[in-house]
């Protein structure tokens, strides 16, 4: 029997759980996210983060600085997984803490959370260096399809939060509550383009150079929060080397919540407190473990070109 | 063979790995590869008693990642461009090509067979060009490239091993053990195996980064000094003015390589000042971010961007920009010289 306060104590410690209770974990948790709408409803006052990547121990202190759950509450905005090098550990602390307290933690869904893309970067190995086989990984990605895909944070007036960003597909709010979200995630349409587009300074909806999602500018920032009621888009997806970037007179910020960033960028973290009165509170945090050297693991050093 | 060299060549079987992982996702074409890594199967042993099996997995089987081939790609066809235009800028004279450092490098093979006005000279510590010279050696294909004969009757292979040369030295193809650090014996060699008039293109691909500053600048004197008409391209890594040099520094440790004057030379300004200093006067720097976007046709873009799907592309920019290639020039007009750089 899967004993959550225990767990998230091991995986705090960086501990190995069984299989059985990550199974265990994986279903509690697609319980709980089969009754949450494409977009969740979150109250105030809620920290969001951007991406994590696996850095477990930048994550506890983000819980450090910010408040331990349930204290503070949370609103993660997706990329749990690949590239650092405890993927797994981050996931699963995160999914207890879900399951723990659904009413403290919201998590929705980046584009690392899919089974094509945790095949090239580095979940789906780190799961079979660890387990021995990929079932813990499949019990992960069951859980990713049930993620929400974006969250609203303090009604009119309030926060639009997703991974990525906008679709030309999506006008209004209103209309993401109509996707099926339960599948992996698709290589094109409005499912896809709300967990990979990028704003940038363009005049109209452009072609991303990452190959999937759009390039949106002000126009069709400014459009969506007038149409939709709201004053900020929250979004993560993109490297920001001081943590948080505001855009478009501030109608868009990215956070990003992964300091030093692969253990090579030099990069600090960021999150953003969104209080009652929908003030904006940005905490920057810098990287545990400045080089990879502490970092017990059998994946080889960071890459550079030699 | 001391430690720090020791590093400093198992950087050359990364950067092999590299070109093998940017070879298999069809980044670049190098058919000649395989030669190296069948050379390598055969010889490594007899450098690394203990461990050969062990590097040759590494060469051969890590996989790369999308952001790690591009970087490949960009680096090494940036270099290939220089040499190119090098070639078509003197088409009608015998020119020398030197590579710094060479390593498993593979151009020789492509280069020497069809433009027979070039003579290629290679320089690395000597255990790195003698496991080069057994491969070549005793490679039909690789032989044939240089305009050697293939020596193929070889009974023992330890023994062939061991009465082998560092160095192999033909007509066209010189490749020559040296610790470029001794200065005395560059100036010998220099003038034993180098015309100072025919015009040289220098290359120096991520060597000049291992070396002390004071090290690395008599060696630039002393090529300078020595050719009349020479041009020198290096690919460097540059710390940054911002915290990215630091981490690297500190990522690079544990594998126990030092990059002595990444800080010191951190940013474009810097390093081509560096050279401005030593007495070169044209000097042209950019970043390999730059390079990669100025230089690189859309066509070519379009292919490379459809051979994965690269989505760190935010650190693909970052790590880029802490890359710079220069093009210095002395002796002779290049004006002609028609890609980009915007520094």
């Amino acid at each position: 029997m899967l004993d959550l306060d225990k767990a998230i104590q091991l995986l705090k410690e960086c501990k190995h759980i069984s299989e059985q209770d990550v199974h265990e974990l994986c279903i509690k948790a697609q319980e709980l996210l089969i009754k949450e709408a494409n977009i969740q409803i979150v109250d105030t006052p809620v920290t969001i983060c951007g991406d994590i990547h696996g850095q477990l121990h930048d994550l506890l202190t983000l819980f450090k600085s910010s408040g331990d759950c349930p204290n503070a509450r949370y609103l993660f905005l997706g990329d749990f997984v690949d590239r650092g090098f405890y993927s797994l550990e981050s996931f699963l602390l995160l999914l207890c803490l879900k399951v723990r307290y659904p009413d403290r933690v919201t998590l929705i869904r980046g584009n690392h959370e899919s089974r094509q893309i945790t095949t090239v970067y580095g979940f789906y190995d780190e799961c079979i260096r660890k387990y021995g086989s990929a079932n813990v990984w499949r019990y992960c990605c069951e859980v990713f399809d049930y993620l929400a895909l974006g969250a609203l944070v303090g009604g009119e007036g309030g926060v639009f939060c997703v991974h990525g960003g906008l679709s030309p597909d999506i006008e209004g709010i209103n209309q993401i509550k109509l996707i099926d979200r339960k599948q992996e995630v698709p290589h094109e349409g409005a499912m896809c383009d709300l967990l990979w587009s990028d704003p940038d300074n363009v005049k109209r909806w452009s072609i991303s150079p990452r190959g999937a999602g759009y390039l949106f500018g002000k126009n069709e920032v400014d459009q969506f929060l007038y149409k939709n009621n709201i004053s900020l888009i929250a979004r993560a997806h993109q490297l920001v080397m001081e943590g948080y970037k505001e855009m478009f007179n501030g109608g868009l910020v990215t956070v990003w919540s992964a300091p030093n960033y692969c253990y090579r960028c030099g990069n600090v973290a960021a999150v953003l407190t969104i209080d009652d009165n929908l003030n904006r509170d940005y905490k920057i945090f810098e990287a545990v473990l400045q080089d990879a050297s502490a970092i017990p693991s059998k994946k080889p050093a960071t890459d550079y070109f030699l | 063979m001391d430690r720090n060299t020791k590093v400093i060549r198992s950087t050359d079987y990364d950067a092999l790995s590299c070109r093998i992982s940017a070879h298999k996702k069809q980044y670049i074409q190098d058919e000649y590869l395989q030669h190296i890594i069948h050379g390598f199967e055969k010889f490594l042993k007899y450098e690394y008693k203990l461990s050969s099996r062990r590097i040759l997995n590494s060469i051969i089987n890590s996989v790369k990642l999308p952001i790690i081939n591009r970087g490949t790609y960009i680096r090494t066809r940036s270099i290939d461009l220089i040499i190119e235009k090098f070639l078509e800028k003197f088409e009608s004279d015998d020119v020398q090509i030197i590579n710094l450092g060479a390593g498993s490098d593979t151009r020789p093979f492509k280069y020497l067979p069809t433009n027979e006005q070039i003579s290629w000279v290679e320089f690395d510590f000597k255990d790195s060009t003698k496991l080069k010279n057994a491969t070549i050696v005793t490679d039909p294909i690789l032989s044939k490239k240089i305009g050697i004969k293939p020596i193929s009757d070889i009974e023992n292979l330890d023994n062939f091993y061991n009465g082998l040369n560092d160095s192999l030295i033909s007509d066209r193809y010189k490749l020559i053990a040296i610790d470029l650090r001794d200065i005395k014996t560059l100036q010998d060699i220099l003038n034993q195996f180098l015309n100072k008039d025919k015009p040289t293109l220098i290359i120096s691909e991520c060597m000049l980064c291992y070396t002390e500053s004071l090290n690395s600048t008599e060696i630039l004197q002393t090529l300078k000094s020595f050719f009349t008409k020479t041009s020198i391209v290096i690919y460097d890594p540059i710390g940054g003015d911002d915290n990215f040099g630091n981490v690297m520094i500190e990522n690079l440790k544990i594998r126990n390589i030092s990059m002595p004057s990444l800080l010191e030379f951190n940013t474009l300004d810097k390093y081509s000042q560096r050279l401005k200093d030593l007495g070169f006067q044209d000097v042209k720097i950019d970043n390999l971010n730059n390079i990669m976007n100025n230089w690189i046709n859309d066509d070519e873009k379009r292919r490379i961007s459809k051979l994965e799907f690269l989505d760190e592309l935010e650190e693909l920019n970052l790590l880029l920009e802490h890359y710079c290639l220069i093009l210095t020039t002395c002796g002779f007009d290049w004006s002609e010289f028609d890609l980009e750089f915007t520094q």
